[in-house]
Formats: structure tokens, sequence, C-alpha cells
């Protein structure tokens, strides 16, 4: 058998690897929906379109209709993680500035906008979480797309909470400038809220691919893995991170970022070498950090720097320096 | 497309049922890749759904619609320039003979080709296109065409030796 043959028979052997039909037919009527969409979106005047073209994400469309919250959240081979429920309407001008995804198993997400990425607020941040609605006692109930809502404002901030899937809770939040003196935003804010919250769909995703990891941790304690993606002016990357599991702490992470964060000052640390690459030994400041075993920075090739450190918290693992430098030599980058 | 009815008369619903098939089967080779086949025949159709009456009033919408393919596959390419190709079968069907081995590992070598080499292959050997409609295709000459075959054979043609 000759070459051209073998690659008429390879052909063939790959053509009867195609997907089914039927599912793919099943998702190509949404997706004509999410495509009819986004050119409403593009066409329309005002904050709609400003909020498609500089805050909200791409929209894609699932092939088929998830069931359960494994398929809802588990990741999709080259697309990464789906982020559901992703908003087609924000207020004028916010930007995503940051994705979490949970990595390895369902679990939570959180994702953040804002006016101005150099400030804290406003800020509009959206959090997926597991398990049923936890609504505050004192909020008051909405109709988020025929579902049950709750909205609660104070005089600088407004979230509303639903339950859009079974075990999985929805909570939109926006918060103001805290320190503006006499003003009360509550309510408008809580009508922000709602209306984002209206936005979304269960068929509304991004995705997040995760371009870096953790290859080795200390084994202690079990910890929640996640990936996030930053996207600011002021120093874009990606970060894994480890959280003790069932609590939003953070106790260990590592990041890869275009720029090294202001608070790092390598000329005060030591000069080492890791993962074949100079390499910094920041210590921990006593004056400012707790019992951590400090920051290693390093300088990668294409520019870009990595940082790992750690949070100590009560109940996490106890990371020492040499753990450290083994979750830098370790972490896989894309 | 169903006998006895012109193209323009063929609504979108029924050249899915009967044509579907097909163009996953020529997006698999195309991209090498069911996962990526999938998505990229599903967001062509639904851009293709919105337009239906326009390209089934074409002489030949399938080659439209196989073209429209291809672009998104070569700008899916073009976004993500370090993609990964999965060829291996799921773990659950294994290899039943070690023809089907050789066969992947072949499959794994062109998908390692530049995606116009590889595009050159998919229409000569799987769609048997000649080489004139394989330049009209990609918008190139035919002498492009014969250049693209020619680099990719060589490419495989060397992988295997070496393999021996």
């Amino acid at each position: 058998m000759n070459t051209n043959d073998q690659i008429r028979e390879a052909f063939a052997e790959l053509a009867a690897r195609a997907p089914v039909p039927d599912r793919v037919a099943a998702g190509i009527a949404g997706r004509s929906r999410a495509i009819r969409q986004r050119r409403l979106l593009l066409g329309a005047g005002g904050a709609v379109a400003a909020a498609a073209a500089l805050g909200v994400p791409a929209l894609f469309l699932w092939p088929g209709t998830p069931s359960t919250v494994d398929e809802l959240l588990s990741p999709v081979r080259w697309r990464g993680y789906p982020m559901p429920f992703t908003p087609s309407w924000l207020p004028d001008g916010f930007n995503i500035t940051q994705r979490r995804v949970t990595t390895g198993r369902p679990g939570p997400q959180r994702r953040e906008w804002h006016l101005n990425p150099l400030h804290l607020h406003p800020r509009v941040q959206l959090e997926l979480k597991l398990g049923g609605p936890s609504p505050w006692p004192s909020a008051s109930t909405v109709d988020i797309n025929g579902t049950p809502g709750w909205v609660s404002h104070s005089k600088y901030s407004a979230s509303c909470s639903w339950q859009p899937f079974e075990g999985i809770e929805m909570r939109v939040s926006v918060a103001g400038e805290p320190d503006e003196p006499d003003t009360d935003r509550g309510a408008q804010f809580a009508e922000t809220v709602v209306r984002i919250a209206r936005s979304t769909g269960v068929g509304h995703v991004e995705y997040l691919r995760p371009t870096m990891s953790f290859g080795w941790l200390p084994g202690q304690v079990p910890l929640r893995l996640a990936f996030e993606r930053h996207d600011r002016p002021d120093g874009s990357g990606e970060m894994a991170s480890a959280f003790i599991s069932g609590e939003s702490r953070r106790v260990i992470f590592a990041g890869v970022f275009d720029r090294l964060d202001d608070s790092i000052r390598l000329e005060e640390a030591q000069k080492t070498t890791l993962r074949g690459r100079p390499a910094w030994y920041v210590p921990p400041d006593p004056q400012t950090e707790t019992q951590g075993p400090g920051t290693f920075v390093v300088e990668l090739a294409d520019g870009r720097w990595l940082f790992a450190a750690t949070d100590p918290a009560e109940g996490g693992p106890v990371v020492t320096k040499d753990d450290l430098s083994r979750i830098v030599e370790t972490c896989r980058l894309d | 497309m169903p006998r006895g009815k012109h193209s323009s008369d063929v609504t979108f619903d029924e050249y899915l049922s009967h044509r579907l098939a097909a163009l996953l089967r020529y997006a698999t080779v195309v991209t090498c890749d069911p996962h990526l086949a999938e998505d990229v025949v599903q967001e062509v159709l639904a851009r293709a759904q919105l337009r239906w009456q326009k390209i089934s009033r074409l002489d030949m919408p399938e080659a439209y619609l196989k073209r429209m393919v291809l672009n998104e596959f070569l700008s899916w390419r073009r976004r993500r320039s370090a993609m990964h190709v999965p060829l291996a079968r799921e773990p659950d069907a294994p290899d039943p003979a070690e023809a089907i081995s050789s066969r992947d590992a072949l499959l794994r070598q062109i998908a390692m080709l530049p995606p116009q080499q590889r595009a050159v292959l998919a229409l000569g050997f799987y769609e048997g296109m000649t080489d004139a409609e394989i330049a009209t295709f990609l918008d190139c000459s035919e002498s492009t065409v014969r250049s693209h075959r020619s680099r990719a054979l060589s490419t495989l043609r060397m992988v295997q030796e070496v393999g021996r």
C-alpha cells in the first residue's frame, strides 16, 4: 500500500469518528438565536450596545441543554470551563477585570467588571455558587425570568440572588463608592442588579480555559483549586489558586502576569534560580505579612513574571519556603 | 440533496436531514478533531440558517457550506495557534487492530501539518477534488495546490521513513 492509499484510508477512518448529526442539529437553533441576539446587541443604540461592545463577553450556546450541575460546569475539551449565566446587559462602560472558575470538579465561579479597573469601585460582581438560594432576611422578592429572586440594597450597594438551575445559586451585586457623602443610590443599584440578572440565561455562556495549574501542592488538607484570568491596565495575567475546601479563603496562589506588582521589591530580594531562569526570593515582611514563607518571583523567558505566595489560614496547609520553591518549579504553564 | 428537488426548493431542515452527516464527516476530516468539527459545523450552520434563502439559491450550496466550514476552521487556527489536536480514541474504545494504530499515527502526523496543506490533502484524498477544483475552493492557484500537496506528502513520507 502506498502513502496515497494510506492517507485515503486514514481519512475514511477519521470520517467514521464524526459527531452524531442529531446532537449537532439540536444545537443549531440555539446558536442561530445567539447570533441574532449578538447582531441585535451590536446594532442597538445606547446602553445595551455599549455594554455589548465594552464589557460583556461573546456568548456561546451549548449543543444541547444541560440537565445536571456536572453537565453545566464540566470543561469542554478545547474551550475550557463554561461560565454560564453570562449577562447580556451591563451598565455603560463596565469592563471585565476578573474571571475565576473552580477547576477539577464543579465549584464556585466569579466574575467582576469595573468602570475604572484601577479603582475598586464601582464594581459589578457575578457569583455562581453550588447549592440552594440563601437570600438576605431583609430581601424583597422579584421575578428573574420566571424564577423567584431576592434583591436587597444598602446606600452604596445592592445584590440580587436567584436559583436559575437546580443546585446553582447566582448572585449579582453592584457596589458604588462607599465614601460618597450624603448619597443613597441603593434603589438605583437595586434596579441595576435586577436588570443584569434578567439579562442572563442558562445558554449564555463564556468559557475560561486554564493556561496554568499547580503541579505539586502540600497534601495535608483538601484544597479547592481555581483558575483566574485578570484583565487590568496595571497588569494582566493568569493565576492558579488553592482554597481551603468549602471556604473562600485563598491559601496558596501562583500567577503569571505581564507586569510585576509594585509591592514586590526585587532590589531587596535574594537572587536565586528557579525553572532555569533568574528568580528572587522575597522574605516575608514582618510588618505586613503573617507567618507565610514569603514570595518567589521568576522572570520568564517571554518577559512575563511568575510569582507564588501563600496566605496562611487556620485549618490551611503549612507551607514552608522549600514547599513554595517546589510549587514554583512544578507549576504548569501553557 | 433530496431527489427531484432543485436546491432552491430545499428547506434548511431538509438539507440538514439529508446532508448534515456528510458535512460533519467532511469537517472531521478537515479539522482532524471530531469535537472541533461539531462546533465548527454548528457555528457555520447557525449562520447559514439565517441566510438560507440566499444560500439555497446558489448552484452548489453544499460547496458553499464546505467552504464556510473550512474558513471557520482556518480562522479558529488563526485564533488559537497552539490548539490541541486530540486524535486518540476514547479510552473505552480500544484499537481493534494494529492497522488502526498505524492509521492513528498517520492521522496524528496529518493533524500536525499546516492547515492549508492539510486542507489540500482532505479535499483531494477525501473529497476527490481535482487540483483545479481545490484551487477554486481555496482561492489560490493550481501550482499553490500542488506545492501544498507536495510538501505535505514529503513530510508524511519522511515521518513514516523515520518511524520504520
